[in-house]
């Protein structure tokens, strides 16, 4: 979990997932009129423009679609905790979510290979989402 | 009804590039307005019509009030970001279609390096709306999330750092050439491959430069520059275009392949030319990678092929498709892509200091990542 970093600010939009990471479950919003899943979390299905929404868990594991490790730190916050490694992990319903690959000790990475989500604390003491090998 | 041929840039300035200019952005920007002005043999008296990024600083009122202006009727803005440096030329050229305005002034001001950084995170404690889901993992800055497209190319085409290295090379020649730009020291490919990481895949070198300065151009009718100053250079075409999630753009259903493509196919058809017609291109450059990706969305080679196409000096200047002759983004200076507009005016002109023989069409296009903008502009 990286230190130092913006808190994500929770909106009428959102809360039914932020409210999820709280229990430790991903609730990723889907569309009740087509089933479409949708990231980020919005209010309306932007395949169908349905504004019914429904929040399914999400448990994966969800595969690794792209990969980038920062070695340069833009943040003072960061100096310390370069290198990171931020995903993009995508799940079944085709739903790409972003997060922190926390076990990375500098092994090479694979298109496709298998990430698991995990919950950390942050300094705050909210909860949040990450991904681990 | 289109607006082939019906406006032409008829004037072009631009202030020193600097890491600090020293000046503030408005005095940076009514610099590059006069200048762009006086190039054009006008006077802020001539103006009647003005196009801003929605990005910039400085605004309508503040030109009026320190610039006269006391013909300006039509004001426009555009975004976003770095697709401006296109978009602000359709829409002067829109305007004088549409009988709107007569003479429109594009510019673009910004003390990016002595001010606000875009290469260094903004310290907020907070993140809403899309960036609720980027940022707090540390994805902060363009570099973070533009790598993004540069690894699903490499993953999907078999593209590599020395291909993007091939670009690098290549601005940096052309910027070698222009007195203007700020980084003039050529580098080779083993440079570009000994230079640091900063969000692998992207290097050091596959990064634009960050700048001081401002630019602007003046539109008018294409009769009426033909009784101006300088050789008139004809808006043969102008597109604008978005694609889906625009906004949190790393969320796009395919990183690998452009959004741009219907911005080249606007562009193309209202110009009636095809990219076998062009003989310069001016890329956004914010990131090498891009310049392969956009080289496949306006159609010069096939998507997935663009990172061979790039090699062996196929797009330097006297290669078979020169792109940005004035050394781009990467290496003359950062003004959001207006600088673009104005290589693509000179080499038109024929003034350009890496200049293309017999250069009749160049194209300048900007961003497949998030929205999209292209001018094709000919010989007048």
């Amino acid at each position: 979990m990286l230190r130092g970093m913006p808190a994500p600010v929770v909106d009428f939009d959102t809360q039914p997932f932020w409210d999820g990471v709280a229990s430790e479950k991903l609730l990723v919003p889907h569309c009740k009129a087509c089933g479409t899943g949708r990231w980020p979390p919005g209010p309306v299905c932007d395949k169908c423009w349905s504004t019914e929404t429904e929040w399914k868990n999400t448990v994966g594991p969800g595969r690794l679609y792209s990969w980038v490790v920062t070695t340069h730190a833009t943040h003072p916050a960061l100096t310390s905790q370069v290198p990171y490694v931020v995903v993009l992990v995508e799940f079944d319903d085709k739903v790409r979510i972003l997060g922190n690959l926390v076990n990375w000790d500098g092994e090479t990475l694979v298109d496709g290979q298998e990430l698991h989500v995990v919950f950390e604390e942050r300094e705050d003491g909210t909860k949040i989402y990450n991904f681990r090998t | 009804m289109t607006l082939r041929n019906r406006a032409a840039i008829a004037g072009v300035g631009q202030t020193l590039y600097s890491k600090n200019s020293g000046k503030t952005e408005l005095r940076l920007a009514c610099e590059a307005i006069l200048a762009a002005l006086s190039d054009a043999g006008l006077t802020p008296d001539d103006v009647d019509g003005l196009v801003r990024f929605d990005m910039d600083n400085i605004d309508d009122t503040a030109l009026t009030s320190h610039l006269g202006f006391r013909n300006l009727g039509w004001m426009s803005q555009t975004g976003y970001g770095g697709t401006g440096g296109n978009a602000v030329i359709a829409h002067a050229a829109a305007a004088i279609a549409g009988g709107l305005a007569k003479v429109v002034v594009c510019f673009r001001a910004l003390n990016e390096r002595s001010g606000v950084r875009y290469g260094q995170a903004k310290q907020a404690t907070s993140a809403g709306g899309v960036l609720a889901f980027q940022n707090p993992w540390g994805m902060l800055t363009p570099a973070h999330k533009f790598a993004h497209f540069a690894r699903r190319h490499m993953v999907e085409f078999g593209t590599t750092s020395r291909q993007f290295g091939e670009v690098a090379v290549a601005l940096r020649r052309h910027a070698s050439r222009n007195p203007l730009a700020m980084m003039q020291k050529p580098i080779s490919l083993e440079d570009h491959q000994a230079s640091r990481m900063i969000a692998d895949p992207l290097r050091l070198f596959d990064c634009c430069i960050e700048s001081d300065g401002a630019c602007a151009i003046v539109v008018t009718s294409a009769e009426h520059a033909k009784d101006l100053k300088q050789p008139r250079v004809l808006i043969a075409g102008a597109a604008q275009g978005s694609g889906s999630r625009a906004q949190g753009i790393v969320f796009r259903d395919d990183l690998a392949r452009p959004e741009s493509t219907h911005t080249a196919a606007d562009v193309y058809r209202m110009a009636g030319l095809g990219p076998q017609d062009v003989d310069a291109v001016m890329i956004y450059d914010h990131f090498t990678p891009f310049v392969i990706m956009s080289l496949e969305a306006y159609g010069f080679c096939p998507v997935g092929e663009g990172g061979r196409f790039v090699e062996g000096g196929r797009i330097h200047f006297d290669g078979e498709l020169p792109v940005n002759t004035h050394g781009g983004n990467h290496s003359e200076a950062y003004i959001h892509g207006l600088p673009h507009v104005v290589e693509a005016t000179r080499q038109l002109r024929g003034t350009s200091t890496s200049q293309v023989n017999n250069a009749e069409v160049v194209l300048s296009c900007s961003s497949v990542a998030q929205l999209s903008a292209a001018v094709l502009l000919t010989k007048g």
